[in-house]
């Protein structure tokens, strides 16, 4: 019976005002008569309505109440019954009577006209009408219930009351309320507590039947931020294709280790594949390992027919290209044979807009082996375009990078978009490994994640992975599939 | 990477083939270039290469597309004569502009098309080879025109006038560099000089004002125009010989006999172009070795000749081979492994697993910054992510102080390397005002500390921020997800009372680990929510990971 599951729905509120309920009643009589506040019987009654068991009507109403100025004089006795008051113990002078000089010329013509004061040689006199007149609004001041139109203008204009538009809130039974209130049970357990659990209470009762289907206000839980999540998903790619992450590198990083050491030249075109932020402070210039900046030197000079300044080698800038990380890990002696990535943010002036970042991830590693060639290259650029753009049409082109040779980019078949460019990679050319005492051939490769990654979160404005937005964090789905 | 425009006629002219505009794509893209726009006829051309300003006209393209497709393979040989023609080198130029080179093309076939690329061509070559004329600046003029020998000299700003390209009046050195567009655009390249570099011919006229522009008179050529003088000066003279290489090389492609030019320089005479071909020995095996390819000898000498070079002898494994003088990119017998690839094909090449096995997996870092993750996570708390760049405003109103500060940043939002995470998500709150709270929130990322033992006086460290606004915030809330943290981390760690700008006095700590601090709690300071428009309590700590995962070693 739906009036009786209705019943058993009722929370507390409900409850007490329900019976309450009457033609056309006032919220404010019924909170009264329920022991409630206003809002609490309001409350009580909204649930009430929304379950069609009541009818809620608003009324606007204008109702007469006291300014700032009249709601002074609430409680006590107005200016004109003071004079009134102090007169009959005798004339007075203006200053000797207990008003203020705004007041005495706010009431002074109203008591004039009514007869009840004159003047009599520069001090006011009580008349015998005024000793014992009573002006109509003095007895309802307080609760202004008693005013006519005439007595509201007077008082009106002298600032002490004004009209306001004010809402009333009446409920009305509707037919279902008759069918529900016969089945209103007092004795419905609300929230279990813990009480109720010791002393057994709930044995012999029922428990209030929840609506548990309305919507309910939101709650914000924990959880990864959308791109780093996407980040963190590619990661578990590359230990699964048995890749060895780095550990963190530094951001501000001599050029010797940026560019240089990667066989970068120092003044040549093929050092301007990209801008590079230089740093200003805390130094400009850093140090740099002597004897391996030494025969990066040499074979800087062999090779590029260029003099070598030991001070640009020196210059701070903002590590510019993940492959920076690599320089390192040659360094560091490896262990061969190795599989090697990173993703490491890097820093190239540029346009700031839907496209470009100043700032951006890039996925870059190493393989080194001694026998690995082009063609293991090759192999390794198809697993990724499996893995990553899943799919098996690939398209190599041959591509240029200082520090690569051969060097060869990874285009990929989009259902929509054609051959997009997912990569580049290339073989450390032997002048780089040279210095570094590595004598296995090694394939450098970088993969461009952040087109998957606006693929895979849906965004058309790269600015978006750093979107500040705390309303798009805690609504954007979370990335599980990639 | 340099981008050119070249006609679809003209190129199928010069190779000697009618494509389909697809098969265009396909032969750029096995020759390191991409077809980046078609219009009316005119493809434009994405190459690849910044080393080979040689293939950076149609010409030159068209030059490497008939080795390719086999069409004409080898070294491709041009025929040089002397000139007889001098340019006379004045010691003035040693601080200046030292280096010059000259060729007379006779002949040459131009058209408009020829016309096109030639301006096109130097344009390139200055700009991106050229390193924007500084290293190297091209002028091309009508040789008949020129009175031998000619001047490579120096000259005082107002000493000297000319009618400088498109212009109708004299001007002087000066005044080329006020009102000429080119001036004004070059004037930076001669700034604090005293005498300019000029190019003058028997009659003391002027040719050319390097790097700057050409004559009105002399340095107009057309499409009409036969004998052709070229000068490339510069500052690094190998630069300057290969650019002249380029030139003459593409301008034989169309026709034109080269003539070499001599330079007198005070202590010795340099005759160029010189375009005899260069010789290298490169391995098969190496080849080889490199590619994972295997080939027969008749099939190496042909990948070879489609690159257009020619051996001379074969020695067992050795091949010397000539290749062409316009070349300037072959430093290592790897360069020419990659043409040999290129040649074969990249797209027939068969691709192969490495053989050998490696274990994967994730650095010590990432495994601390996934606990990390779990356990704020675990806290309710939402990750966020932000920028490393940031501006000074946003440091210096979180009351930090800024550490790396950039030379060149390209707006002031981005201008420094943000010296912790605090600033940044602080950042982030007051761009959520309109947000439902309360607001629990963390970042994990990349600051740069200042570290006067390092290499270069900075650090970089991985740190973790958390931060709540809430009306009912207190340190107590903060305190309480530290501890979980660090507790579950199973960091040995204590509090100290500490006293940080950013946060309210006597409501904040540091973190200690061993004698090191590693982080800091607090409530923040009104002051400082004020200064970001957050109208909400927070509370926050800010712990570097770097030192916990040092710590914990």
């Amino acid at each position: 019976m739906e009036s009786e599951r209705i019943a058993r729905s009722l929370s507390e509120l409900e409850r007490k005002v329900i019976k309450h309920v009457d033609s056309k009643k006032p919220v404010a009589e019924i909170a009264r008569a329920a022991g409630l506040s206003e809002v609490e019987a309001m409350r009580g009654l909204q649930y009430l309505s929304n379950k069609g068991v009541v009818r809620l009507v608003r009324e606007e109403k204008e109702r007469i109440v006291h300014t700032e100025k009249g709601r002074e004089y609430v409680g006590k006795e107005l200016p004109e019954r003071r004079i009134l008051n102090a007169l009959k113990d005798g004339s007075k002078k203006i200053d000797e009577l207990p008003v203020t000089k705004e007041e005495f010329s706010g009431v002074i013509g109203i008591l004039k006209k009514a007869g009840l004061v004159r003047f009599e040689k520069g001090v006011l006199a009580i008349t015998e009408k005024g000793k014992s007149f009573i002006f109509p609004w003095e007895n309802c001041y307080d609760r202004l219930d008693c005013l006519n139109d005439e007595t509201y203008k007077i008082l009106n204009r002298r600032g002490l009351v004004t009209k306001e538009k004010s809402v009333v809130w009446y409920a009305e039974p509707t037919e279902l309320w008759e069918d529900v209130l016969p089945h209103v049970r007092e004795d419905l357990i609300d929230k279990i507590t813990p009480e109720i659990l010791r002393s057994g209470s709930w044995k012999d009762k029922e428990f209030r039947h929840y609506d548990v289907v309305s919507p309910i206000p939101k709650n914000y839980y924990g959880k990864r931020q959308p791109y780093y999540e996407f980040l963190r998903r590619v990661k578990d790619r590359l230990y699964a294709l048995g890749f060895q992450e780095e550990e963190p590198g530094e951001i501000v990083l001599p050029m010797f280790w940026n560019s240089n050491a990667l066989f970068m030249p120092q003044d040549h075109p093929a050092a301007d594949i990209h801008d590079i932020y230089f740093v200003a402070a805390p130094k400009k210039y850093g140090s740099i390992p002597e004897e391996l900046v030494e025969k990066v030197r040499k074979i800087h000079e062999r090779s590029w027919g260029y003099k070598w300044s030991d001070e640009k080698a020196k210059r701070l800038v903002l590590r510019s290209h993940a492959t920076a990380l690599s320089a390192f890990l040659l360094a560091s002696k490896p262990k061969i044979p190795g599989k090697y990535f990173t993703i490491s943010r890097v820093f190239r002036p540029d346009e700031f807009d839907y496209k470009h970042l100043l700032e951006f991830n890039q996925l870059d590693g190493v393989v080194l082996s001694e026998d690995i060639t082009f063609r293991d290259l090759l192999g390794l650029l198809k697993d990724f375009a499996r893995e990553f753009a899943g799919t098996d049409k690939v398209k190599f082109k041959a591509g240029y990078f200082p520090f690569t040779e051969p060097s060869v980019e990874l285009f990929v078949k989009h259902p929509e978009k054609g051959w997009i460019e997912i990569g580049g990679a290339g073989m450390f050319r032997e002048e780089l490994l040279e210095p570094f005492e590595i004598n296995v051939p090694v394939i450098a490769w970088g993969l461009g994640i952040g087109r998957f990654a606006m693929m895979e979160l849906g965004i058309q404005d790269i600015r978006e992975f750093y979107s500040k937005r705390l309303g798009y964090l805690r609504s954007a789905k979370k990335i599980w599939r990639v | 990477m340099p981008k050119y425009d070249v006609r679809q006629s003209d190129l199928e002219h010069l190779v000697g083939k009618k494509f389909t505009l697809e098969e265009i794509e396909n032969i750029l893209f096995d020759l390191k270039a991409e077809l980046d726009d078609y219009e009316d006829g005119i493809i434009t051309v994405d190459y690849s290469d910044t080393n080979r300003p040689d293939v950076w006209s149609v010409e030159g393209l068209a030059r490497e597309m008939r080795g390719y497709l086999g069409i004409e393979t080898g070294l491709p040989r041009y025929e040089l004569t002397p000139s007889g023609a001098e340019v006379h080198v004045d010691p003035s130029v040693g601080k200046v502009r030292p280096f010059v080179a000259a060729a007379i093309v006779k002949d040459v076939n131009l058209g408009v098309p020829g016309y096109e690329q030639l301006i096109q061509l130097q344009d390139k070559i200055m700009l991106t080879y050229g390193r924007k004329r500084k290293r190297v600046a091209i002028g091309t003029h009508n040789a008949d025109l020129i009175h031998f020998p000619a001047r490579y000299t120096t000259a005082k700003p107002d000493a000297i006038s000319f009618v400088p390209l498109w212009e109708s009046r004299e001007m002087t050195l000066r005044e080329v560099l006020e009102y000429h567009e080119k001036g004004r655009e070059y004037t930076h390249l001669l700034e604090g000089l005293e005498r300019y570099p000029v190019l003058l011919d028997a009659e003391d006229r002027v040719i050319s004002f390097p790097p700057i522009i050409n004559s009105n008179d002399i340095g107009n050529i057309g499409p009409e125009t036969k004998n052709i003088f070229i000068d490339v000066t510069g500052t690094d003279e190998k630069a300057v010989l290969t650019a002249l290489n380029a030139v003459v090389a593409a301008l034989a492609e169309r026709g034109g006999r080269i003539e070499s030019v001599k330079v007198v320089y005070p202590d010795r005479v340099v005759e160029a172009p010189d375009l005899s071909p260069k010789e290298f020995i490169i391995s098969k095996a190496y080849a080889e070795r490199v590619s994972g390819l295997r080939f027969t000898d008749d099939e190496f000498r042909k990948l070879l000749e489609r690159a257009r070079y020619s051996v001379k002898s074969v020695d067992g494994d050795k091949w010397t081979v000539i290749y062409p003088a316009y070349r300037a990119d072959i430093m290592h017998q790897r360069d020419m492994v990659e043409d040999i690839i290129i040649a074969y094909g990249y797209n027939r090449v068969e691709p192969k697993k490495p053989a050998f096995f490696t274990r994967g997996g994730a650095s010590e870092y990432t495994k601390l910054e996934d606990a990390v993750k779990e356990l704020l996570i675990g806290a309710s708390a939402q990750e966020i992510a932000t920028f490393i760049l940031t501006s000074r405003s946003v440091v210096e109103r979180a009351k930090h102080i800024p550490v790396v500060v950039l030379q060149n940043p390209m707006t002031e939002t981005f201008s420094l390397v943000r010296p912790a995470l605090l600033p940044t998500v602080l950042d982030v709150l007051s761009a959520n005002t309109g947000e439902e709270y309360p607001q629990k929130v963390f970042e994990v990322g990349d600051v740069v500390v200042s570290s006067e033992s390092s290499p270069t006086g900075t650090r970089t460290e991985q740190h973790v921020c958390y931060a709540l606004a809430a009306s009912e915030a207190t340190y107590t809330d903060a305190r309480q997800v530290l501890e979980f943290l660090l507790d579950q981390l199973g960091v040995n760690y204590r509090l100290k009372e500490s006293d940080k700008p950013w946060y309210v006095s006597g409501r904040s700590a540091d973190v200690v680990v061993g004698g090191e601090v590693i982080g800091h709690i607090g409530e923040v300071h009104p002051e400082v929510l004020e200064s970001f428009g957050i109208g909400m309590p927070v509370v926050a700590f800010e712990i570097s990971l770097s030192k916990v995962l040092g710590a914990l070693k």
